[in-house]
């Protein structure tokens, strides 16, 4: 860590979120605003936020790394935090962020859920100067209606592979397999609610005239991957969005390898060079 | 409660924290909380965050940081290890102690980091007086290993079949290479350090007052967690011993509330059902 990088806390619906601020040293009119997965924290898995600050810090990009309310060190309830309060939290943070540092242009960089509030806040803040999604999950009417049961088969595959082993033949001869995180495996219905969906939706719908670069990236070996990723393209394409989309063969949801996070932070520096800061005419 | 993000130095590099203190009135302790390694750290954040708010409203001063090389602080895992991380809990409860200097010191610690706590409180200095241990590491290497079969196990999950072998990851840390652990670049040193640690250090002269909480889905007792209560007693130091039915949530990918195991440890330390 260098000297600026620096606590930085704001306001949200009157609860204090916690973050850290990365100062770079010869600093761009650009800004990266990390955003977490549900039940993650600033840090990103196996610190892959900080990592990827950092390495911007290198080429002159500010970022903002704080915890959703209800996570980290921020206040607020846990178990009552949605994606809705998690994008008025993206919003505060980006007029925070911006109020702090005199930034114009602002990328958003989310995970998992991150992905999902990441357009919510694009919907409304259509001067973003990019978004880019890691393992972007669909949302409202790209959700494919079969999610739920290939994420139920998935699981029941993964089980039977571990059936195959001794370990699990010891663990369950001596009564140490915890059925209660197998049978929530299998049986979670995760479904979203009627609302939950209409309210994707309306984002989605704002969503299609975002104007500025939009880059996936996603892990082959995520089982959510194929329909996602199919789904995001589609939607792109047929709204006429400036997108791109870039597949790790064999990493999963997190890129949980020091390789998959190293493709991850490479790919998008790259994107950031090319699209959001050459385009604007600025040398990488 | 009056929640503060700080930064402080050890050993020449800038770790970041919170400290959590009460509204109003004096402080009575002062707790230094010892967090995990990998992954356990992320998952078990928030459940600390919230044990912390709990002491700081019965009158207690908490400090949560990230040592070298982990979370938020300055610096890259690899190049650090147990000394250097034990190093920063005695900078941290220096800090704490400059800032509370009346308050009577604990230190609480989950997993690893319950060990390094242990670790600190054993020595003859006796810095703290009271001790909290959450399902700590009894042996270093055990640990370590068990976490490679996680790694191999894993990776059959993912490609159907392991990508690595347990048996080269340990001779590759061996050999003094370095070994990817779910994004982690683990040293060798941290490897040999681990290795080192097959039991709990000597107890000292008089040991401090401590509780050893297990966590088990059945509240099953642990025996290794069992023999190190039954040494502690009889180092003639007074410990508490008790097993909390409560997921691993140090391991889980999603929120645990873990209100029994917050309950238990706030009576232990203030005696407050709250």
């Amino acid at each position: 860590m260098t000297a600026t990088e620096v606590p930085f806390a704001f306001s949200s619906s009157g609860l204090t979120l916690r973050g850290l601020l990365h100062r770079p040293d010869r600093p761009r009119d650009l800004g990266v605003l990390f955003l977490h997965g549900w039940s993650g924290n600033r840090l990103g898995p196996h610190r892959l936020f900080v990592h990827q600050a950092r390495r911007l810090a290198a080429m002159g990009v500010f970022s903002l790394r704080f915890d959703f309310r209800g996570r980290g060190e921020s206040e607020g309830e846990t178990f009552s935090t949605s994606l809705e309060d998690m994008v008025t939290d993206t919003l505060c943070g980006l007029e925070a962020f911006q109020r702090e540092t005199g930034l114009r242009r602002i990328v958003l960089v989310g995970i998992c859920s991150g992905c999902k509030v990441a357009i919510g806040a694009a919907a409304q803040r259509p001067d973003l100067a990019g978004l880019a999604l890691w393992s972007a999950e669909a949302m409202g009417p790209l959700r494919a209606p079969t999610q739920s049961v290939r994420k139920t088969l998935w699981a029941l595959r993964a089980y039977a592979r571990k059936l195959a082993t001794l370990e699990t033949w010891t663990k369950i001869l001596t009564g140490r397999v915890q059925t209660r995180f197998v049978r929530k495996a299998l049986m979670t219905d995760e479904r979203p609610t009627l609302n939950e969906i209409r309210r994707e939706a309306a984002w989605l719908d704002a969503f299609r005239s975002f104007q500025s670069p939009v880059l996936f990236v996603y892990g082959g070996n995520d089982p959510d991957t194929a329909a996602a990723a199919r789904a995001y393209a589609a939607f792109c394409t047929r709204h006429g969005l400036m997108w791109e989309m870039h597949e790790i063969p064999e990493a999963n949801h997190s890129f949980y390898s020091l390789r998959w996070s190293g493709e991850v932070m490479d790919r998008t520096e790259r994107w950031i060079g090319l699209r959001v800061i050459r385009s604007d005419g600025e040398s990488p | 409660m009056p929640e503060t993000s700080v930064v402080f130095e050890s050993g020449g590099r800038r770790l970041v924290g919170l400290l959590q203190t009460p509204f109003e009135g004096a402080v009575r302790e002062r707790w230094l909380f010892a967090y995990p390694l990998f992954e356990e750290r992320k998952s078990s954040q928030r459940v600390l965050v919230t044990m912390g708010r709990a002491l700081a409203a019965s009158g207690r001063a908490v400090l949560l940081f990230d040592y070298r090389g982990c979370g938020d602080s300055e610096g890259d895992f690899e190049a650090f290890s147990l000394p250097h991380w034990q190093a920063d809990l005695q900078t941290a409860a220096d800090w704490l102690a400059a800032r509370f200097p009346h308050a009577r010191p604990g230190i609480l610690g989950l997993r690893l980091g319950a060990t390094l706590a242990w670790r600190e409180a054993a020595r003859p200095e006796k810095p703290f007086d009271r001790v909290v241990l959450w399902s700590p590491v009894v042996n270093g290497q055990a640990y370590l290993v068990a976490e490679l079969r996680r790694k191999v196990m894993k990776e059959m999950l993912t490609f159907g079949a392991g990508q690595s072998r347990r048996d080269d990851l340990v001779r590759k840390l061996q050999a003094g290479e370095s070994v990817d652990f779910d994004g982690y670049a683990v040293s060798s040193s941290l490897f040999h350090d681990l290795a080192e640690w097959d039991s709990t250090p000597p107890f000292p002269s008089v040991p401090p007052e401590g509780a050893i909480i297990g966590l088990t889905p059945q509240a099953r007792p642990d025996p290794a967690l069992v023999r190190w209560a039954e040494a502690w007693q009889q180092a003639e130091g007074r410990c508490t011993l008790q097993f909390v039915a409560e997921p691993p949530f140090w391991s889980l990918i999603g929120l645990v509330p873990c209100t029994a195991l917050i309950r238990t440890t706030r009576f232990w330390i203030t005696g407050e059902t709250g």
